[in-house]
């Protein structure tokens, strides 16, 4: 049994210094609350005891997506324990999906796979900013009509990201280097890699290019996959969405879904 | 013995580094292009263009860069456009300083020349398309196929792949105009709303009127190459007329773990595929392409490229009517021949390809033949002296 803690916080955040602030609801592991949503990271057979803390002004409750777990309704200001076990290896997403929350951030990511040496998490999400307040004020959204300006990994755009050691793969010639990706947003993204191809080990999903080896690779919406790079050079190059729209950060480029890594001799 | 491996070694090296070839690709990047659209309005592009003696044409998608399997491969950009520009080797896993990335590798100011190569190591499709400013530059046209072929221009996919006959290069692409009538007003790069959908630069009727997109003549059997890029912001999708096999061979310069048969094949951005394609009966159909946005799967626009397929893999085609006709037809399979010189062989196969009724030698005149067969389409095969004659024929019956 693992035990882990999921607060939900509400708070303001920022995509980039000096752009509009606007509210967000994140599944943090600490009181204190922060854009980046909880990563739990488990071994095959562990079961997960998460302690909720419910900090927000409204319920909340979760599922994992397409498993078919459910945890308990917790209500403003109130905690449950949930249980939660995997029995195959694989990338899990928990999303409180009523009232569109998963778009207002409360979604995150369990990986459930062998310990590796080195491996690198990167949740793509997208992130409409003058949205959320609309959500919160119980205005109808549909997602049809969703127009993001802000793209992220780890729920940040580049170049914050570049301080994310999560995120920023680093790594030596002929490392295997394994990259856990989950699509928390609402679009498809198509990953491609500068200076490398990289072999898609597990999808989450019936992805017919399981085991291709590829620069550029679809992940679709709610889609979780796992990289291996093992790279054959060294060098400073970015890994980004090929949709070059994503590879922006309110409205400028470069930012965005876009990630600049090292491989050393 | 060990000499004996020491010098094996070294001629199969000398061997392999003498037969590769040096390419050289000069361009000009250019901001002052003039494409027309099929509805007939221009639209001003960007891009790179190939500096010829004679002459140079500001095309989109820019000039195709070939090579083949082995070859090292230099290209040169003179900048004499008024920004800043690079060329990004999509997929060729370049080193950092051939990388076109401004920020990693090198940016060629204006008035500069900068300098890119390659060893090309694994054929297949590829892209190149300027890193400045990636979203706009390439929006505006900056991009151009990138085809590593198989050693000495050999028709297979890659060394012991499949051969292919004949084929063709589909590079799709989406337009929002208002970012070409004025690139200073974009604004925000996320206003993307593309109202011009391109194969190779042309839509619509621009891609009917062109044989190196549409599949015009082609033949049952016949194995014809497709080479897919999408260098879009949104997903391509393929269908194919049940007629044809399609099978994936080929992503992203790789060869796939196993050949995929498919109707339907959706290209993500920045992915190419290489696809072996076989008509399997006459038709004149098209191949549906949907262009639809990375949000919800939503469809943008459609378009059709037409193919059609009017003879059999490995029998000639067809020669002028007055060497010989065949009436009526369609017809009962009770023909008459009118033939001006002598038929040596007269033979009938099914639109598979497979022999299924022959007949004797016919002098020249006008004779009447029986076929017994059942209803369908065939290819009638008169052999002549000096080569043969094939006509298509339908039977049905009375």
């Amino acid at each position: 049994m693992i035990v882990d803690s999921l607060f939900v916080n509400s708070g303001m955040v920022q995509m980039e210094f000096g752009g509009p602030m606007f509210p967000y609801i994140s599944p943090n592991q600490s009181t204190t609350f922060e854009k980046e949503a909880a990563r739990y990271r488990i071994l095959p057979g562990d079961t997960l005891r998460l302690m909720i803390f419910n900090n927000d002004n409204k319920s909340h409750s979760f599922t994992i997506r397409g498993g078919g777990q459910s945890s308990p309704v917790i209500p403003a200001g109130n905690s449950a324990s949930w249980d939660v076990h995997f029995s195959n290896p694989g990338i899990y997403q928990f999303a409180d999906e009523s009232d569109h929350n998963d778009v207002l951030g409360l979604s995150g990511m369990i990986i459930v796979w062998r310990g590796l040496d080195h491996e690198f998490y990167w949740s793509l999400r997208e992130h409409q900013s003058d949205l959320n307040a609309n959500i919160l004020a119980g205005q109808p959204f549909d997602p049809d009509d969703f127009a993001p300006d802000y793209f992220t990994v780890n729920e940040k755009s580049h170049p914050e990201v570049q301080n994310d050691s999560a995120a920023v793969i680093s790594g030596k010639v002929g490392d295997s280097i394994y990259i856990f990706l989950s699509n928390q947003g609402l679009m498809d993204h198509s990953i491609h890699f500068h200076g490398y191809h990289i072999q898609l080990v597990y999808s989450s999903i019936n992805n017919w290019q399981l085991d291709w080896i590829k620069d550029s690779l679809p992940i679709k919406a709610q889609e979780s996959q796992i990289y291996l790079l093992v790279p054959h050079q060294e060098g400073t190059f970015p890994v980004h969405d090929h949709n070059l729209v994503a590879t922006t950060i309110g409205g400028n480029a470069p930012g965005g879904m876009l990630v600049l890594f090292t491989i050393d001799p | 013995m060990r000499k004996l491996l020491l010098i094996s070694s070294f001629c199969m090296v000398f061997g392999s580094v003498s037969a590769q070839v040096k390419r050289e690709y000069t361009f000009d990047s250019f901001m002052d292009g003039i494409s027309l659209l099929h509805t007939g309005d221009s639209m001003n592009i960007w891009g790179f263009q190939r500096l010829r003696p004679d002459t140079s044409l500001k095309l989109l998608p820019s000039p195709t860069i070939y090579c083949e399997l082995g070859d090292t491969v230099e290209i040169t950009v003179i900048n004499t456009s008024f920004e800043g520009h690079t060329i990004h080797l999509h997929g060729l896993d370049v080193d950092q300083a051939n990388d076109g990335v401004p920020s990693t590798s090198f940016f060629i100011q204006p008035g500069q020349t900068g300098r890119y190569s390659f060893i090309a190591t694994h054929t297949g499709n590829y892209l190149y398309h300027c890193h400045v400013t990636s979203v706009m530059h390439v929006q505006l046209g900056m991009y151009g196929m990138l085809v590593v072929a198989g050693p000495g221009g050999q028709k297979e996919m890659y060394p012991g792949g499949p051969k292919y006959v004949k084929e063709y290069a589909w590079l799709g692409a989406e337009i929002d105009k208002s970012w070409h009538d004025d690139y200073t007003s974009i604004g925000s790069f996320t206003n993307f709303f593309p109202d011009y959908f391109h194969v190779s630069g042309k839509s619509k009727q621009q891609i009917w009127e062109d044989s190196a997109i549409s599949i015009y003549d082609a033949r049952i059997n016949e194995p014809i190459l497709i080479r897919a890029f999408n260098i879009g912001f949104g997903i391509q999708e393929y269908i194919f007329p049940s007629s044809l096999t399609v099978k994936a061979i080929m992503s992203d310069g790789r060869v796939l773990p196993s050949q995929v048969q498919l109707h339907t094949l959706r290209l993500y951005p920045g992915e190419r595929y290489g696809l072996m394609m076989w008509p399997g009966s006459f038709t004149q159909d098209s191949i549906t392409v949907n262009f639809r946005n990375m949000l919800r799967d939503q469809l943008w626009a459609t378009d059709k490229i037409p193919i059609e397929v009017n003879g059999v893999y490995g029998i000639e085609k067809e020669l002028e009517e007055e060497i010989l006709s065949v009436f009526p037809n369609p017809g009962s399979g009770k023909l008459n021949i009118r033939t001006q010189t002598e038929i040596l062989a007269i033979e009938l196969y099914d639109v598979h390809g497979h022999l299924v009724w022959t007949g004797h030698s016919l002098n020249a005149g006008d004779h009447a033949i029986t076929l017994m067969v059942s209803d369908g389409i065939y290819v009638l095969k008169c052999e002549i002296d000096g080569g043969a004659v094939t006509k298509r024929i339908m039977v049905l019956s009375e």
